[in-house]
């Protein structure tokens, strides 16, 4: 059973067509890799994904049932959550408030509900902490951080509520190698917690040390789909760059 | 003590009124030294207070407006338009509490279609304003095509009063009494389970509801048939202080404290923070920001008739030109009173003082002998000032 799937999936703005007969599909427990030039059609795709966008043609399957996502706020009831490359946090919020923003937790006074900040604020804190985030106060707003601090919180975040599928848009492009080192560790926890993983980067290495398979895009369409242990960093490379499958990969292929 | 100083100074100075607060003590130390006799007075005071709590309603809408990232001009058309309606049906003989729904509706009604044109249109809300501004604007002129104010007692002598049953009003008293225990409740296990530095205030607060509930339910009881003057419950004079305070100073307090706490407290609050501090990133996190911004203009409008209805129940007469130029002072004082006109950051506490500076400058000045046309040129400087000295704040605590 796929968890994810697209089939034939493309997506159009007025004459110009993004994404176009795309299929792609995720297994619990499984990372994929996403990989193309810019330009490819990685934003796109995760944006059909997380219904930001709406797809133009073809079907969108999650646990084998056709869905329709028409908001992110569909795509996270279905729990997948998604850090985005801009990690769509709010500056002038606090932590705690960032990490419950959209899903915050109230407590009822009467027929009033009421932000129970105090609960958020330790089960904030405890969840970035039990990955390893460790943060000095979780009512600090996010403006006051650093660029890897904020990085962490957004990764922390989508962790703690990604139910089944983690998207990671370029996780690592603001962090440092240690920092790096531990997202790729957070994305070996979620795919032994059973969890479908979507890994859009520019950096092969990263693929090689935590993706199972590897999906590369090319202007808008669907050029390979490999597992990661039949090809090279080269083959990779020479694929996203040269636009055609090495010779001797198309043996192999299917 | 050094200590919890250094640590209040500092938390205070991350809250967005600390820039206003610091203002407003200056201009109070300002005119108290130039004019010690006539402005550290009741009827300087009060007359201060009593002008500044029609803006001061206004303000609260545009707080919440500004900081989920949008623009009001249009207020003081609605204001406009709302206290033409409600005088209107006031006079034509409908009731006064219908009067008052059909105003605030009318409020409620021009906001929506302010929200409307800007989801639909896509245009930023400085221009869909300023055309709706003068589109409001031209209902009344219209409505009363000769310009001439149309007064209350031309109709009535009578103020209107409404005489609710005695049995009503138990009931009524009743309810609120079951609403108090059901709160209680909840309140109670609440701070059962946490420990509170503000336990004091809290218990304060529910020993004064209860004095009232009590101290409402004997009044209905022994003081024989009720009958309740509607202007004078809006705008009269409060008979147990001294000197000129007006009701619509409680209603300016009420309400700003009532959606501090929407604000603050709430989830609607954190998305009305989100939607201007980064709106894609909160429509990425789920919330639907086009419903907030709607609901913000129609909070803004349906503010604008509040403090129409409030004005006329003084003033107890209209004219097509009521409430031209207040959205200007309405937006400024806001702005001196910390909050972003980007979005993303402000309170309403700031908002309350940014307005009451605004009016203490406008008394001040005349009490030093500055001509009055001067006023709008000190509300600019002063703004410009304000301006200047938040974004110091804000990058001093970054």
């Amino acid at each position: 059973m796929s968890l994810l799937q697209l089939n034939n999936a493309g997506r159009r703005f007025g004459h110009i067509t993004a994404l176009q007969d795309v299929d792609l599909h995720l297994q619990a427990g499984e990372v994929l890799a996403l990989l193309g030039d810019n330009g490819a059609g990685k934003s796109t795709l995760i944006k059909l994904l997380t219904g930001v966008h709406s797809l133009t043609s073809g079907e969108m399957r999650f646990e084998d049932h056709p869905v329709h996502l028409r908001s992110p706020h569909d795509a996270r009831t279905l729990g997948i959550e998604t850090v985005y490359q801009d990690l769509a946090l709010i500056p002038e919020l606090s932590i705690a408030r960032n990490f419950f923003l959209g899903r915050e937790m109230t407590k009822r006074i009467g027929p009033f509900h009421f932000l129970d900040r105090e609960t958020m604020n330790t089960e904030a804190t405890q969840a970035l902490h039990a990955i390893g985030i460790h943060i000095r106060d979780a009512n600090e707003p996010v403006a006051s951080l650093s660029g890897g601090e904020r990085q962490s919180i957004a990764i922390g975040r989508a962790v703690h509520f990604g139910s089944r599928v983690l998207i990671l848009d370029e996780p690592t492009s603001a962090l440092s190698i240690g920092e790096t080192r531990k997202v790729l560790s957070y994305i070996t926890a979620a795919k032994e917690k059973e969890l479908g993983v979507v890994f859009i980067t520019h950096n092969i290495h990263h693929v090689f040390e935590v993706a199972d398979r590897i999906t590369i895009l090319h202007r808008g369409e669907k050029l390979a789909d490999f597992a990661t242990h039949t090809v090279t960093p080269d083959d990779v490379a020479q694929m996203i760059m040269g636009e055609c499958i090495p010779n001797h990969l198309l043996k192999t292929k299917e | 003590m050094a200590n919890l100083l250094v640590s209040f100074r500092t938390r205070f100075s991350k809250t967005p009124e600390a820039g206003a607060s610091a203002g407003f003590l200056a201009v109070f130390l300002f005119f108290a030294l130039a004019t010690p006799n006539t402005f550290l007075s009741n009827s300087a005071f009060s007359s201060i207070l009593n002008s500044q709590a029609v803006p001061g309603i206004i303000a609260i809408g545009i707080t919440l407006l500004m900081i989920s990232g949008e623009f009001d001009l249009s207020v003081g058309s609605i204001l406009g338009v709302s206290s033409m309606v409600f005088l209107y049906a006031t006079v034509s003989g409908l009731h006064i509490l219908i009067a008052g729904v059909l105003g605030l509706l009318a409020g409620c009604l021009l906001g929506l279609l302010n929200g409307a044109l800007l989801i639909w249109t896509g245009i930023p809300s400085f221009i869909v304003t300023l055309g709706t501004m003068l589109v409001y604007r031209a209902i009344s002129l219209s409505a009363n095509a000769g310009g001439r104010i149309i007064r209350y007692s031309e109709f009535s002598r009578e103020s209107p009063t409404i005489a609710p049953p005695t049995y009503l009003i138990i009931i009524t008293i009743c309810l609120l009494f079951g609403l108090f225990i059901w709160m209680l409740k909840d309140t109670l296990s609440f701070y059962r389970s946490t420990p509170k530095r503000s336990t004091l205030a809290i218990v304060g607060l529910h020993i004064l509801i209860l004095i009232t509930l009590v101290y409402t339910l004997i009044w209905a009881l022994t003081s024989g048939p009720i009958s309740i003057d509607i202007f004078h419950l809006l705008n009269g004079r409060l008979e147990f202080i001294p000197g000129n305070y007006r009701t619509s100073i409680l209603w300016w307090f009420f309400l700003t404290a009532l959606f501090t706490l929407l604000l603050l407290r709430t989830r609607f609050g954190n998305a009305v923070f989100a939607t201007g501090g980064n709106a894609q990133a909160a429509r990425l996190q789920g919330i639907n920001i086009d419903r907030v911004r709607v609901t913000n203009f129609v909070i803004s409008g349906g503010l604008a008739a509040v403090a129409g209805i409030i004005q006329t129940a003084r003033l107890k007469s209209v004219d097509p030109l009521r409430g031209t130029g207040l959205e200007l002072e309405v937006i400024a004082a806001v702005v001196i009173g910390g909050t972003l006109l980007t979005g993303g950051f402000g309170g309403l506490i700031g908002s309350a003082i940014g307005t009451a500076l605004t009016g203490m400058l406008r008394t001040g000045l005349v009490l030093i002998q500055v001509p009055s046309n001067a006023f709008r040129g000190a509300i600019g400087a002063i703004m410009i000032i304000a301006v200047i000295i938040n974004n110091f704040v804000r990058k001093e605590r970054s």
